[in-house]
This record gives C-alpha cells, structure tokens and sequence, in this order.
C-alpha cells in the first residue's frame, strides 16, 4: 500500500453506527460491554466519592480527616514539606527549590534541538557543581547541611538527571567500544555491559554503599549521595550504550564507506556522519532509559537515602498523620507521572522534529 | 513476584555476608577506643537509625528527625561530645543496618532491632540493655468478642510476607493446637488496609507497630492488643564489637536515662538538683560526687547533659510512644520495675 492509501484509511473516521455495531453485536459484545461499563463506573463513582466529595481539604487536625471518611488532602498540606525536602532545613528550603528548578530548567531547555551547541554541555557541568554547592553550602551566606539532611525531591531530580547525562558520553565510548577492531577494547566493553545489565540496580546500589567503603583505600570518605552517584551512572551507562548501539547497527554501512571516500579520517567518520545518524535512531530508546531512570531512584531508599518516595514515606510516619498511605503514595504517583509525561512529550516532539528535517 | 524478591533478598544476604567477611578482614578497630577517639576527632557521632518508623524515628513537622531512638543517639553526643546536636543522623535500611555497623559507617545502631544471639555471636554487634521491650502478638476488633490469643480458634490472620512474624503464628497456633487461616500481605500498609477492611479477624505484629496502626485509625477503643507476647522483641542500641570504651559509654548511658527516672531527675529540674540535692545516689550520679565520668573516660557532669538533652527515660518514652504522644503506648513492660516493668539500671557507682 502506498503512503496516499495508508493516510486516506487514517482518516476514515469512525461513525457512532460502527462503535455501536462493535460494542454491542453479536450479543456477547453486548454483554461484556455492559458488564465492563459496570465495573468501571462503579469504580470511578468510588474514586470520586473518595477523593473529592467525602474529601477534606482544609481540616485542621486527622481526626478531622477521618470523621469525614473521604481522601484527606490537608495531610498533603500539612506535610508537604517533609516529601519534597526530607530533612533538609526548613529555612533553607529556597535551596533546594532553586536546584530543581534549576536542573528542570536545563533539562527541558536540552530538549530544543536550536540549542544543542557546545555551551550546553558547558552548562550541564556548572548546574552539576553550581547545585552541589547551592545544596551543601559552606559559603557566607549559605550554611553547611551535611548530605544526610538531603532527602525529597532534589534527590530525585538531581540523581537522575546527572544520572543520565554523566552516563551519555560514557555510554557512547561503550558502544563503539563494543563496535571496536581492537579485541581487548571489544571484549572490555562487551563484559561491562553484559555484568551490569545481569546485575539488579538494587544489587549495584547495595555494593556501592556497603562495599566501596571496604575496597577502596578512601572509599570511607566518599560521601553515599555520591556514591550512589556513580552507581546510578554506572548501571544505566550500560543501558545507555545498548541503546545507542542499537542506532549504530541501524546506519547503513554505506554512510561510514561513502564518508570514508570521501577521505575523512576514522573519527570524524564516526563523529560527523554516523554517531549523528545514530543518535537520532536511538532517541526514543535513549528517553526510554532516562524514564526508567527516575523511577528506579526510588531505589536509593535501600542504602539510606531519602528520594520523594522516601519523603511520602517519612510523612505518615511521623505520629500526626499516620496512616494516610493512599493521599502520599498518590501526590509521589502524581509527581513522577509529571515528570515522565514532560520527558515523554519532549522525545515524541524531538523525533517529529527530526522527521520533519529527513523528508 | 515472590520470586523476584526472595531473590534478591537472598542476593542482598550475599552481599551482607561478603560485606561482612570484609570488614573481618580489613584492618580496622584493632585497638580499643578507635572508634570513640574518631567519633572525639571529628567531634561529630554517626548514629544509625530507622527510616520512618513511627515513634522511633521519623520526621518531625520541620523535618527533623524523631523518636526515641533519636533520643539515644542525641544522650551519645552529650555524653561524649557535651552537645546533642553532634550527631550526624544516618537512615539505614533493615537490610544494610548491621553491616554499615560493621564498616565503621556508623558508629551507634539504634534503629528499633531486637538483640538477639546471632547478633551478637556472629554479626559482633554489642547490644545495650534495651530501651523498648516489644513483643509479638495479635490485635483484634473488640465486637469479635476475643479477651486472649489462646480463644482465636478458626480465625484468619493478617501476617507480614518473609518476617519471623509467620514462623512465630504458625508456632503459637500449632502449640495450643488450634486450626487457623494465615492471610499473608507483602507490605505492612496492606496488612493495615486488610486488618480495618475486616479481611482478617486478627492482626499480627510487634505490640508497638499494632498500636502505632490503632492509632492512625482514631478509634482506638474499638480494638484490643492483647498483652500477651508470644515472643519477645527487646530493641536496643548497638556498636560494633572492638571498642570497649564506646560500648561502656552506650551501655552507661541507658543505664543513667532509667536511673534518674528512678530518682525523679527530669530535663526541667537536672540543673537544679545537681547543685543542690543532698541526696547522696542524686550526687553521684549527677557528678557532685566525682567518679562517674572517670571511670567511663567522661566529664563528670556527663548525665546532667545527657538528662538536660533529652530528659530521662520516662520523658522521652512519653513524648515518643507514651501518652503525649499520637502512639499513646502504654509504659507496659517498659515501665520502671519499681512499678510493675522490665525497666532497670545496674546501680550507677
């Protein structure tokens, strides 16, 4: 079928008659349609009783809360703090939300094509130590708070983005190592890859804190937000590279033979002409990893470390306002759908972008 | 999904072993004191606690952390450093608990954990008298008409997926030869939500995780603990096995926090009575009458500012678990032993 006939079906859109005629016929249609209808109205008329109608939204004590039966959002209010900064302390908290704001900031920011230029990798590197330095302090002016008062949302945001944008050169070294002539450069990146995608991240997290402290001859004074720093790079470095072989094996060998003809050298054959190629390829893989890697920070919990889920965690344990799982479980769900979905966006306008430019 | 995680709990146990096996090796705390003389150089106590257990430690309003395990940690750097604030607070998981102990990671364990032998024998953990006894047993709605474990016959138990807890039911019901039907919950937040949605008719854990459940439900009068432990908890500090200057030190402390109970020394009147009591055990133990602080390597005024951090035992319990508190413990076991508890100093001279 040729592209014309495949957008002419497309743009058939379906009658009311066809959605009819699917849903209620032959009979069993019927039946499961109703029953599936049942099931869901049921349950959304239960949400909304629960969240919004028997809700409380401005109760000034739990007992409040619970005299009314529904969702008790005043938790959130009441609490908020304790999710999206753990410990950090309160007077500070301009802090912290500047570094979110500042990494989200650069974050979107790098998903605009007109602004990949060399000055954003430069300021990558300076949000990196600008947001240490904003975190930790120990200038005039900004007090000293030691990391194990860090905790909530900087941690999550901070982990995962340097995360993935430390990862993404080694990971590019990675897979052309793989690619590579040279048998123990292969073999090296070929092992690396292989022994941390066989490694659960909770296993690699669990290693770099208990573990480095015990090989390394300064491993004690690494400090365990670093530490699960370098782990997170590490592992999803192996991830990254898998991705971005995967756009290199899909550029035509034709593209490196006619550029070499043309008589460019090996590595601006691969920096000019295939790595380009390839990273475009590998974008929607690249988003992928980096939407994994949010989600698996939740896993920092296991060594200490006090990310957003954390936070939620810390909210409801601390006596007041006990036992209001489901109001923080679902403000965390909330925030890492909001952040996945932005990513998510980003990428899809990204490859449209890129689609548009190869017709 | 059972799979997955017995996996990796199991994969963690490997980790905790190889861990541990090197922190044998390493050459660390060959000589006694090392660990105290670093905790006096940085002038700075890494104390290991719990992340959000409710009255033990977690975040307070301003996020600080509370409870009375942060209590102890606060009584260490006052004893020690002559300032509770000196304490780096350490969250760790009870996974990685003891082999952060083991790594000189953190100095002070105190992070709700039962002492029990192999802790002691084969991890080389160094417990402390306990500063909450806490037991085993079973919470049930009141209209179930039950007054004691023994008359549960035939009932479904909510029980938490991979802890002693299934071991200790299966015993208890076993034993006194009843039938019974286990529900078995992965998390406790879903032991919770089962036991309040009446899926079980009993409720199984530790009697201060039951309460602390009881109480986030508000009607706490509709539903029994029973006092009766099947098996006992003692929680207690810890350090690691090789200093015994910080383990006497950790040890002491306790012993002083129940002791000025005993003699009615409180945060509000430490101060006070340190000069002026007569009485002569108030003396020594508040460093008057000097000794104390010398045979421990402390100032002798080491109580006052442990009790002047803190209070005594019985405040913190209070505040933390007690009835000024959203737990509302009752003293039960924890209670002084002059009044009908398990709590007890060896004497302070």
């Amino acid at each position: 079928m040729s592209d014309l006939a495949i957008s002419a079906v497309v743009r058939q859109r379906p009658t009311i008659a066809k959605w009819m005629g699917a849903l209620f016929n032959p009979w069993p249609h019927a039946l499961v349609t109703i029953l599936a209808a049942a099931v869901v109205s049921y349950g959304a008329v239960e949400l909304v009783r629960w969240a919004v109608i028997d809700a409380t939204f401005r109760a000034a004590t739990p007992d409040d809360c619970r005299a009314a039966g529904g969702a008790c959002w005043s938790m959130l209010r009441a609490r908020y703090n304790i999710i999206l900064f753990g410990s950090y302390p309160p007077e500070e908290y301009w802090r912290p939300t500047a570094t979110v704001l500042l990494v989200l900031g650069l974050l979107v920011a790098s998903g605009f094509r007109t602004l990949w230029k060399p000055w954003l990798a430069f300021a990558w590197v300076a949000t990196m130590i600008g947001s240490a330095v904003l975190m930790s302090g120990g200038l005039p002016g900004l007090p000293d708070v030691p990391t194990s008062k860090w905790g909530g949302l900087p941690l999550t945001v901070g982990l995962s983005a340097f995360g993935i944008i430390l990862a993404l050169p080694l990971s590019v070294l990675i897979a052309l190592g793989r690619r590579s002539q040279v048998g123990v450069v292969k073999r090296f990146c070929d092992a690396y890859v292989e022994i941390v995608r066989g490694l659960p991240l909770l296993a690699v997290l669990f290693v770099a804190s208990t573990l480095l402290p015990l090989l390394l001859p300064f491993g004690g004074n690494v400090d365990t937000v670093l530490r699960a720093q370098i782990a997170l790079v590490l592992f999803q470095a192996a991830y990254l590279a898998e991705a971005i072989r995967s756009g290199l094996e899909a550029v035509p060998r034709g593209q490196s033979e006619a550029a070499a003809s043309l008589g460019l050298p090996d590595g601006l054959v691969s920096r000019l002409v295939v790595l380009p190629q390839a990273f475009r390829i590998a974008l929607p893989a690249i988003i992928n990893t980096f939407i994994e890697s949010i989600k698996d920070t939740t896993l920092i919990s296991v060594i200490g470390l006090v990310d957003v889920l954390g936070g939620a965690r810390g909210a409801i344990a601390d006596g007041v306002w006990m036992g209001f799982y489901g109001e923080a479980y679902l403000a965390v769900g909330a925030a890492f759908f909001a952040f996945c979905f932005i990513l998510s966006l980003h990428s899809r306008r990204l490859e449209e972008d890129f689609a548009r430019e190869r017709r | 999904m059972n799979a997955f995680r017995r996996t990796s709990a199991n994969l963690l146990g490997c980790i905790a072993a190889i861990a541990a096996a090197g922190a044998l090796l390493a050459p660390v705390d060959a000589s006694a004191g090392k660990v105290m003389d670093g905790i006096r150089q940085k002038g700075n106590l890494v104390c290991g606690v719990g992340q959000a257990v409710p009255g033990f430690s977690a975040p307070a309003a301003n996020g600080d952390l509370a409870g009375i395990d942060i209590d102890f940690c606060k009584s260490m750097a006052a004893a020690v450093l002559g300032d509770a604030t000196k304490v780096t607070y350490r969250q760790t998981s009870y996974s990685d608990r003891f082999v952060l102990l083991a790594s000189g990671e953190i100095d002070v364990l105190v992070h709700d954990t039962t002492t029990t032998l192999n802790r002691e024998g084969a991890q080389k953990a160094r417990f402390t008298s306990p500063n909450y006894f806490d037991g085993y047993t079973f919470m049930v709605a009141k209209s179930l008409g039950v007054d004691s474990p023994d008359k549960l016959a035939d009932a479904t138990v909510c029980i938490l997926q991979g802890s002693t807890f299934e071991v200790n039911t299966e015993n208890f019901f076993k034993s006194r030869g009843l039938k019974y039907t286990p529900l078995v919950l992965g998390t406790w937040e879903q032991l919770d939500a089962a036991f309040f949605g009446g899926r079980c008719d009993a409720f199984g854990g530790n009697y201060g995780n039951l309460a602390g459940s009881r109480a986030a439900h508000g009607n706490a009068s509709d539903y029994i603990i029973f006092p009766e432990f099947i098996t006992l908890e003692p929680y207690a500090p810890a350090v690691y096995g090789g200093d015994d200057e910080l383990f006497l030190t950790a040890r002491w402390v306790m012993f002083a926090l129940v002791e000025a109970e005993r003699l009615g020394i409180t945060q509000a009147n430490v101060k006070e009575m340190a000069t002026s009591s007569t009485n002569p055990e108030i003396q020594q133990l508040l460093g008057k009458t000097p000794g104390n602080g010398k045979d421990l390597g402390l100032p002798e005024d080491w109580v006052v500012k442990v009790v002047s951090a803190v209070g005594n035992y019985g405040e913190s319990f209070e505040r933390n678990l007690g009835k000024s508190s959203p737990l509302m413990l009752d003293r039960g076991l924890n209670a002084l032993w002059t009044k009908g508890g398990l709590m007890y100093a060896a004497p302070l001279r």
